[in-house]
């Protein structure tokens, strides 16, 4: 799976398409691009979208941010599939304010990326090069 | 499944006003309203049990450190080591009732941060 750079953010950001799917519903979101967000420790998606496949809250939280200050948010779990890979059940922030989805740390963690700058593309990389690159070290 | 529901003169000139206005019919709009209404009201119990959760939260972390809970009426229903799987396991058990999900970290406030000051304008 490759996905470009997000040109949403400048520079332009690292980004991957996600599918979002609610276990209240079994409804599945169209494929979404999501920013891929190494500060975010966990993954904030826009209320609209988790609305959409009629995903429910079931925790309020905070978010705080670079500066400091505490945003109160809701907690939903939701369904991500990243290409190949999926992920039941992640805790997400739901936040009215965001435009777009960051994938935050608590995903980022369990893929392989390749990041390429330069080409301003994003890689999910297959086990074969992940197995290649692990060999290196 | 779909019903039938009866408004008052009063509210349904306006709202075939509006929803002329908008392009939209007005049985969207009332779903769309109804949607925000049971949206609203499950926000303010979640609340409510946070607040039990608060006042419980010295003894459930000596219990369930580090484990996600489900909090109904202030009586643990569940937990598990993995959230996601405790959502999907209370979802069978109960459907939408609104039942408090929480992680038992050292304070009960379930805290994120996002360093991201593309963000700062929300937060």
């Amino acid at each position: 799976m490759s996905e470009p750079y997000s040109n949403r953010a400048l520079p332009p950001m690292p980004a991957l398409s996600v599918r979002l799917r609610s276990d209240a519903t079994d409804k599945i979101s169209d494929p979404i691009i999501a920013l891929v967000d190494t500060g975010a420790d966990a993954t904030l998606v826009p209320l609209q979208y988790l609305l959409e496949i009629g995903s429910e809250e079931t925790a309020p939280g905070w978010l705080r941010g670079v500066t400091g200050e505490r945003l109160p948010v809701a907690l939903y779990f939701v369904d991500i599939r990243v290409g190949h890979a999926a992920f039941p059940g992640v805790r997400v922030i739901g936040s009215s304010e965001a435009e777009d989805i960051l994938l935050g740390r608590d995903v980022l963690n369990k893929l392989s990326l390749f990041l390429d700058g330069p080409e301003h593309q994003t890689d999910l990389l297959d086990d074969a090069a992940v197995q290649r690159l692990r060999a290196r070290r | 499944m779909s019903t039938q529901i009866t408004l008052s003169s009063q509210l349904l000139g306006p709202l075939r006003q509006i929803a002329s206005e908008k392009g939209r019919s007005v049985e969207a709009i009332v779903e769309e309203v109804v949607a925000d209404y049971l949206r609203h009201q499950r926000h303010a119990l979640l609340l409510t049990e946070m607040e039990r959760f608060r006042a419980r939260h010295a003894e459930l972390l000596a219990k369930y450190r580090g484990q996600y809970i489900g909090l109904r009426e202030g009586r643990v229903l569940d937990h598990d080591s993995d959230g996601g799987v405790l959502y999907a396991r209370l979802r069978r058990q109960h459907g939408d009732l609104p039942i408090l999900i929480v992680q038992v970290a050292e304070t009960p406030e379930q805290e994120f941060t996002i360093r991201n000051p593309r963000l700062e304008t929300a937060v």
